[in-house]
């Protein structure tokens, strides 16, 4: 059996004294995207957090490639040893930095040779169509390089996994389509695993290879669209799945 | 952002490496005073100008805003940081003598001085000495009754006209120490009920005892020499009056040198007090603060008066240390605090 | 290597909390130590002094004495906060930096410019202004005017922080007044609550303003023993137990009113809503905002007067400098500490990290203590051989300026990363970023302008310090504001007036560079 890339086992969380994951299990597969899904709320953000380590679990464990990193209330190794890379909603990227600077940063912070970090910065900036933006600050990119950017910035240290967490909520329609493409072929071509958190079935579904719904804190199905489209599990699979008829159902 | 960084540290860096060695280096003596900045800085500043020893000073002023030099250097026993004492009255230095923090020196100038001005050993030195004056408002007072006596601080005449400073601080607790002392625990005690069932002003300092009467918000009251002087500088209508010159005499303060125990530059100690007791320095402050010189010889300017035409309280200032002591805490209360 | 690594933040933290243990509570706690382990009667007589009447009707007196002058404040400060912040005025800008001078000079000189002013003498004065200036009224008219300046600033500043959209939406449905009053000043509210405290505290440790007006006040009872001839420390310690209990029940007051987020309503936003319309008001509320600025200013201008009047300026030419270079090189070592120290723990305290609470009280506290007991415990802790060259030079004043204005850099600091975005710095960290790396190559260059701020808000209170320096100052390192403070015992009033504006002036000076540093637009 393959060891998981990662794995949640009967996670419990609190947030503020209220529960926001209870009991949850989950496993995404090496090279494996698991698009997870919730409505807001559902403790999705809670979820990327406890895999990051920044919070730790009340009960249960986090485990990356078999190694328990998180354990019984207990952070076991800190965000900054679990070489994970994280693109977040309002993408964070560091204002006072370049492009370059902010690919840069964890590049250095792994302590990687002066040659090899030009080497790996300008391979992905090249990959991702930002030549010619390194001395740009985020402040003067539009929104689409800076989600680039932001990709470019998670991707570029080759990490164990990379977390989504709704990386794509502020762009518009085309831009988000054209987006999702590319974190694809990304993630496919690097044979990462990914967590990516959405609370949109279509992103879920174009970008996901499987699909795992969250709802107060409690995973109620997890299944390809088809599955979900033809036994959902809740009124809000139910109600997602009929929104996206028209769609019919096919990967982007 | 590096660069950022960088000057910042590096701003960091030399702040502190100024703050803790620019000032090292060179000859010194630190010296705590508690005359008066305005008077005692250019003394110190031609010092050092002949000398070429830097003087480090720390200024007290000792109105009721007083910043405890005393008690710094009692504080500071252990690890003295200061070499010689300059004060504004002869009372602290002894309170510094009780406790083993002064070191005797027989400074060659001090030769000339009278003896009740300092001590046989030389643990002490007086100069430059102020005494305490009654202040009157020429305007609100006739010059047929003017006050003669510090009694007429508790005349009915004057209810709430007349001020003093309070007596917690300084050269005021000092002259109510000397009558505790000439006058007996008593006396004394009940002249202080006078003065406060006659509504006497109580100003935060000497300085303020002069601004209220040169303003006319008193009509007289007690205070220094230096301060009335001050008030005569400026054009104020006073007029200053030595009381009980026909009794008990007026309170001198001589300001005292002393030379503190292992203090960090004794030999340069040595040579402030020398300088501070020359007759050129009585003379400066003779002109700059109205201080009666104590060396015999030193002409005076116009407005100060001379030791021998004066005629003096007979006060053991030894004595009057413990005194201060022991009525501290009955004043407070007298005082409300 | 990952030992340390993950301790880096532990470490340096620590270190921050242990210099302000070091530098604020050993002293303050020394007292007690030291009454308590040599000399038990005088436990007894601390415990005596505080069972008479009189502290406790001092205390009372000096309560009401602090919240009437708080109230003055708010009462002139909030309108004019709200109408240089938010209207139309003519200057409003002007107006509002010319009233942070105030701001910059000890309380203490303002009263001697109000005597100037008002006393008997006083260029429109007469015996009934002086009696009105030396009474309790007096004391709160001269606080109150004195501390007017951070109400009306710290509520422009809250009333800008006001999201301009939630303003926009109730200008479509209402007028400028409504507007104002119903919804700009509710917004704002935290800010003039946070006014209020400040003045409160600001108006109760108070010791030279009551002092000159000759009013009796409960820290002066504290001085009285530090300052006097009887040199009663432990009493001095007693007393001050009163001081913490008000100490304590304001820092209550603030944790739940503003769950300690109070620095955060000086927040900048990048946009807000185009001044309110006046429409036929305009006039009269110009006239009336430039008025208060002009009561406001009166101390200065009459203090400059003076001055000019005697000569004072070419007079106090030599005074001046020495002083003036020694307030400046202090200031900004102490800021530069406080900036340091600042930032750790204003970023300990924003992530709300175990232990920050109770440094944050700490540094709370060690504001609210009577200087003069500061001072003293800081001598008897500082002065010994080993550590000569911390109590023998500037060190010393820079430790006590960092005691007593940690909490200033704390909280400002802690406000600044309010509003910076968290999730900058936990990408940074599953980037692979230990604290330290996070903290020098995100926190602090991301947020260097509110560093800067920090910096000139924390020096603008060790310029301006005067009760703290003048107790333990080494020699030959008398900051501008002591040096003012013993010459005013005798120099002519006119020199003394002249210092005053000097250091109003130079105020201006720093406060204008500090301000044209951090206007300075980033380059991202």
């Amino acid at each position: 059996m393959v060891t998981p890339a990662i794995a949640l086992e009967e996670v419990f969380l609190n947030y503020r004294d209220v529960p926001a994951l209870a009991g949850l299990t989950l496993e995404v597969q090496p090279g494996e995207i698991l698009a997870l899904l919730g409505p807001s709320g559902s403790g999705k953000s809670s979820l990327v957090r406890l895999v990051l380590g920044l919070v730790a679990p009340a009960r249960g464990a986090v485990r990356l490639q078999g190694e328990a990193v998180s354990r019984e209330g207990r952070i076991l190794k800190p965000p900054e040893e679990r070489r994970l890379a994280v693109v977040f909603q309002d993408l964070a990227l560091w204002p006072h930095l370049t492009v370059r600077g902010n690919l840069e940063f964890g590049l250095k912070a792994q302590g990687l040779p002066a040659a090899e970090r030009n080497g790996r910065i300008g391979r992905m900036l090249g990959r991702l169509g930002l030549q010619g933006k390194e001395r740009r600050f985020p402040g003067e990119l539009s929104g689409g390089e800076r989600q680039r950017v932001a990709i470019a910035r998670a991707m570029v240290l080759e990490p164990r996994a990379v977390l989504l967490d709704e990386p794509l909520a502020s762009l518009d329609a085309s831009l988000k389509h054209e987006m999702l493409f590319v974190f694809r072929e990304l993630l496919k071509e690097r044979r990462l695993a990914a967590l990516y958190v959405t609370h949109d079935l279509r992103e879920a579904a174009s970008l996901g290879d499987r699909i795992a719904v969250l709802e107060r804190g409690r995973l109620v199905q997890t299944g390809s669209l088809e599955q979900l489209r033809e036994a959902p599990g809740s009124e809000f699979v139910k109600a997602l799945a009929g929104d996206l008829f028209w769609m019919g159902g096919s990967r982007a | 952002m590096k660069m950022r960084m960088a000057i910042l540290l590096l701003s960091f860096g030399a702040g502190f490496w100024c703050v803790s060695g620019c000032d090292r280096g060179g000859p010194r003596v630190v010296v705590y005073t508690s005359v008066d900045q305005v008077f005692s800085e250019p003394i110190f500043r031609a010092f050092e100008k002949r000398s070429g020893i830097a003087v480090k000073a720390v200024f007290d002023t000792e109105e009721a805003k007083s910043t405890g030099v005393l008690n710094r250097l009692i504080a500071e026993g252990g690890n003295p940081q200061a070499d010689v004492f300059w004060s504004g009255d002869p009372v602290r230095p002894l309170l510094l003598i009780q406790r083993g923090l002064v070191e005797a020196y027989a400074a060659p100038n001090a030769r000339n001085i009278p003896a009740a001005f300092k001590s046989a050993d030389g643990s002490w030195t007086g100069l430059a000495a102020r005494a305490r004056v009654l202040l009157a408002n020429t305007r609100l007072v006739p010059a047929d009754q003017m006050p003669r006596s510090i009694r007429d601080l508790a005349d009915p005449r004057w209810r709430g006209q007349a001020a003093m400073a309070r007596p917690l601080f300084g050269t005021t607790t000092m002259h109510v120490a000397a009558l505790f002392s000439v006058w007996g625990e008593e006396k004394a005690r009940a002249f202080l009920n006078d003065l406060k069932a006659n509504q006497i002003r109580l100003a935060g300092s000497n300085g303020e005892v002069k601004r209220l009467v040169a303003a006319g918000e008193a009509a007289f009251g007690l205070t220094d020499t230096d301060d009335a002087n001050e008030a005569l500088r400026e054009g104020a209508p006073v007029r200053v009056i030595y009381p009980d010159q026909e009794g008990l005499g007026a309170l001198i303060v001589p300001t005292a040198a002393v030379l503190l125990k292992n203090g960090p530059n004794l030999e340069n100690g040595k040579k402030l007090i020398d300088f501070l007791l020359s007759k050129e320095v009585e003379k400066a402050l003779a002109e700059s603060a109205a201080h009666m010189p104590l060396q015999p010889g030193v002409a005076v300017p116009p407005g100060v008066s001379a030791i021998d035409t004066l005629k003096a309280m007979p006060v053991d200032y030894a004595r009057l240390a413990e005194q201060m002591e022991r009525i501290q805490p009955w004043l407070r209360e007298w005082a409300g605090l | 290597m990952s030992f340390w690594r993950r301790r880096e933040e532990s470490l340096v933290v620590g270190a921050a909390g242990l210099a302000l243990f070091l530098a604020a509570f050993l002293p303050l706690a020394w007292t007690f130590i030291e009454a308590a382990a040599a000399d038990p009667p005088a436990l007894r007589r601390g415990l005596a002094a505080l069972k008479a009447a009189r502290p406790w009707i001092l205390l009372g007196r000096s309560l009401t004495l602090a919240a009437a002058a708080t109230a003055l404040a708010l009462l002139l400060g909030v309108p004019l906060g709200l109408l240089l912040g938010k209207t139309e005025v003519w200057g409003r800008r002007l107006a509002l930096a010319l009233q942070a001078l105030p701001m910059s000079l000890p309380p203490f000189l303002l009263g001697l410019g109000w005597f100037y002013l008002f006393g008997a003498q006083g260029f429109v004065g007469s015996e009934a202004s002086r009696r009105i200036l030396f009474s309790e009224l007096g004391a709160v008219l001269v606080l109150g005017l004195a501390f007017a300046p951070v109400a009306s600033s710290l509520t422009a500043l809250g009333l800008w922080g006001v999201d301009a959209a939630l303003e926009e939406a109730a200008r479509v449905v209402a007028g400028p007044v409504r507007v104002a009053v119903r919804i700009l000043l509710p917004a704002a509210w935290p800010a003039v609550a946070l006014a209020a405290l400040i003045v409160f505290t600001l108006a109760f440790s108070e010791l030279g303003v009551p002092m000159f007006l000759r009013v009796e006040v409960y820290p002066a009872a504290v001085f009285a023993r530090l300052g006097g001839m009887d040199f009663a420390i432990a009493e001095a310690g007693f007393l001050t137990i009163p001081l913490w209990l008000v100490a304590i029940v304001l820092l209550g007051i603030e944790r739940s009113l503003f769950r300690r987020r109070s620095f955060a309503v000086a927040g900048l936003r990048g946009r807000s809503a185009a001044p309110l319309p006046l429409g036929r008001l305009r006039f009269p509320a110009a006239a009336c905002c430039w008025l208060a600025t002009l009561l406001l200013l009166a101390p200065i201008l009459s203090l400059a007067a003076r001055a000019g009047r005697g000569g004072g300026f070419s007079a106090a030419n030599q005074w001046l400098w020495p002083s003036l270079a020694n307030s400046l090189i202090l200031g900004c070592a102490a800021a530069s500490l406080l900036a340091v120290v600042g930032a750790v723990l204003g970023h300990a305290a924003a992530r709300r990290r175990p232990g920050e609470k109770i440094l944050d009280g700490l540094a709370a506290l060690a504001f609210l203590a009577p200087a003069a007991l500061l001072g003293v415990g800081l001598t008897a802790i500082w002065n010994r051989p080993p550590t000569r060259f911390i109590y023998g030079g500037p060190a010393i004043l820079v430790l006590g300026f960092l005691a007593r204005y940690s909490i200033v850099a704390i909280r400002s600091f802690a406000a600044v990363l309010a509003q910076f975005s968290r999730d900058l710095e936990d990408t940074a960290a599953a980037f692979g970023a230990g604290y330290l790396r996070r903290f020098l190559g995100i926190v602090l260059p991301a947020n260097f302008r509110g560093l800067a701020a920090a910096w000139i808000l924390a020096f603008v209170f060790c310029w301006r310090d005067l009760e703290t320096a003048v107790l333990f100052y080494p020699a030959g390192w008398e900051p501008l504001t002591v040096k003012i403070f013993t010459l005013e015992a005798n120099a002519p009033e006119a020199v003394v007036a002249a210092l005053s504006v000097a250091q109003a002036a130079a105020t201006a000076l720093v406060l204008a560079l500090g301000f044209l540093v951090w206007r300075r637009k980033a380059p991202w």
